[in-house]
């Protein structure tokens, strides 16, 4: 039986982290950032499902559905506020905040 | 045969604190939906922490409890209760400051009790994984905290802001603790430093361990994860920013001082390396960023910065009285935070917060009982004898020479300097001129709950700088062992 080799796994899942992090970086639409930053929790979602079929214990899997449903808490906080920040700025580029600034 | 109990009714009474922080919020959002009423959720909220105060006393001198995720000891009740003293203090000065802001104020008491809920159950977490599900009840409620004034679009950038790189650092310390998971196989605290003393220092336990203070760093605003600070102090509402400020960070040092003790993390030279440079970082930078400010809010930003680098002085010097240090000095800070940011929301009208510095100018003249109040504040942020932030140096630089810490010392020297100029350059505006003063605005009113909680955060400044022992000796009880 042909099995992939946990490392490979955890690779997968670093590459999808970084690819969110560059994400969140580069990005300017806020919706775009939260996506991004939905992908970096998923790929350490997905680091703790492989950590766990190491170790042949549940407990990543359990740790997965607590990011997942932490992960719903925050987006629906997230999309209240760009809602809030259209209604005021009638955009949601980051381009149009910038009332903080020294 | 004996039943095996899950849970013991002695458990549950000595869970009572979060109980009561996790209970009394479901009570409070029922009743809002039936009835809003702000006084009377204001005085709910006020019992709740006056309850959870109580029980943090009747169960201070308990056996430690272990339970599956927390360990409710002293050291995490004594964080719990004083959490809850400044979450009175909030609502004390929530109440006016809600009533001349928003349209609608109940909802805010609910996300304070969770978010100080989150904060005290980091600091009782014994594994990674309620060390996450607490940080995230904090989060998230700050999340809306911040952006509870949401009419006002300064209000909802800096919730976004917030929230965006705060998400993104809980990735990075999930990222980090599925690393040392991998390596270890184990979430808790304790089977972590045993597995760390029989395989060391991995490549994944060290990329774990950096993203994990990465993570942790973000919450306390230690240079290099310190940019959000500065705006989202400015755009939150005061009493929220004292939130952030005090409890939100209080609960990170307390939850890092329980995990490093039980992992024996600063055993190992690298990480106490790689913390010296970041609390030097953070002096130098949160200092120095702070000295051209001409907005309140920002230059407590950046001084908080630099407290936290103050801070990182004594948990590097852990075992030499340095837990106890830090923890003191939290205690100093948090009065002291409270006090400026008291008065910042005391003087706040509708339209605006009062946060420039011009804004100050001949404060004495006008206000005199609050420009004392005010310098009194400064003269603790910047270490002036007879004041709490003296004494909680003087403590942090004991602990420090006894762990040989000599460089960082010698950076909290010139720190120490670099700081009395910024504080004291407020204190010398608010005595300048008074034919300068700009008569034209307008201040809040002046006597109110918030007045009484003033009162009290200066007693506490003046206490702990006089007679700091009283304090010291309930930290020197529990350390954790």
């Amino acid at each position: 039986m042909n099995t992939i080799p946990v490392e490979q796994s955890l690779l997968l899942a670093a590459m999808l982290f970084v690819i969110g992090l560059i994400g969140v970086l580069s990005r300017r639409n806020v919706i775009l950032m939260l996506m991004s930053v939905e992908i970096m929790l998923n790929a350490a979602g997905m680091a703790f499902v492989v950590a766990g079929s190491r170790w042949v214990q549940p407990d990543g899997q359990v740790m997965f559905i607590f990011i997942l449903s932490m992960a719903a808490a925050e987006v629906s906080v997230g999309l209240a506020l760009i809602l809030q920040m259209f209604h005021i700025n009638k955009s949601i580029d980051t381009k149009t905040l910038g009332k903080l600034h020294d | 045969m004996t039943m095996n109990k899950l849970i013991t009714t002695q458990d549950l009474m000595q869970l009572m604190p979060f109980i009561l922080m996790l209970a009394m919020p479901v009570i409070l959002l029922i009743i809002i939906a039936i009835k809003r009423n702000h006084l009377f959720t204001w005085l709910f909220t006020l019992a709740t922490f006056a309850a959870v105060l109580v029980t943090v006393i009747t169960n201070f001198n308990q056996a430690p409890l272990n339970i599956a995720l927390l360990t409710v000891d002293k050291f995490s009740l004594l964080y719990t209760g004083v959490f809850a003293i400044v979450g009175l203090v909030i609502t004390l000065l929530s109440h006016d400051y809600l009533e001349k802001t928003s349209d609608h104020k109940e909802e805010f008491y609910l996300l304070l009790v969770f978010a100080t809920l989150g904060s005290s159950l980091m600091v009782a977490s014994n594994n990674f994984v309620s060390l996450f599900l607490s940080l995230e009840v904090l989060s998230v409620s700050l999340y809306s905290m911040i952006a509870y004034l949401r009419n006002q679009d300064r209000a909802i950038e800096a919730g976004l802001k917030y929230l965006v790189l705060a998400a993104m650092s809980s990735a990075v310390l999930l990222f980090g603790i599925a690393l040392v998971y991998f390596e270890t196989g184990v979430f808790s605290y304790t089977l972590i430093g045993t597995k760390l003393g029989q395989i060391g220092f991995t490549p994944y336990m060290v990329a774990g361990f950096a993203m994990i203070i990465a993570g942790a760093g973000f919450k306390l605003s230690v240079v290099p994860f310190h940019w959000w600070t500065s705006d989202v102090y400015q755009g939150a509402n005061s009493p929220v920013t004292s939130f952030i400020a005090t409890v939100s960070k209080g609960g990170m040092v307390g939850g890092m001082i329980r995990m490093f003790t039980l992992i024996n993390g600063l055993e190992n030279h690298s990480v106490v390396l790689v913390l010296t440079v970041i609390a030097a970082a953070s002096m130098f930078v949160g200092n120095i960023l702070a000295l051209q400010q001409n907005n309140l809010k920002r230059l407590l930003a950046y001084s908080s910065i630099a407290h936290l680098g103050y801070i990182l002085i004594a948990f590097i010097s852990f075992g030499n009285g340095g837990t106890q240090a830090a923890t003191f000095y939290l205690v100093a800070y948090f009065a002291t935070t409270l006090g400026a940011f008291g008065i910042i929301s005391l003087l706040s009208t509708p339209e605006g917060e009062a946060e420039n510095i011009s804004f100050y100018k001949g404060l004495y003249w006008r206000k005199p009982v609050l420009a004392a109040f005010m310098t009194l504040v400064m003269f603790s942020l910047a270490g002036i004898p007879l004041t709490s932030g003296f004494v909680g140096k003087f403590f942090v630089a004991t602990s420090g020479v006894k762990a040989d810490l000599w460089v960082l010392l010698f950076f909290l020297a010139v720190n120490s300097v670099i700081g009395v100029y910024y504080y004291l350059r407020v204190v010398v505006m608010m005595f300048s001129n008074k034919d300068n003063s700009p008569e034209t605005i307008q201040c809040g009113k002046g006597i109110s709950s918030g007045l009484i909680a003033l009162v009290f955060i200066a007693l506490m400044i003046v206490y702990l700088g006089v007679y700091p022992s009283g304090i010291m000796d309930l930290i020197q009880k529990s350390i954790i062992n």
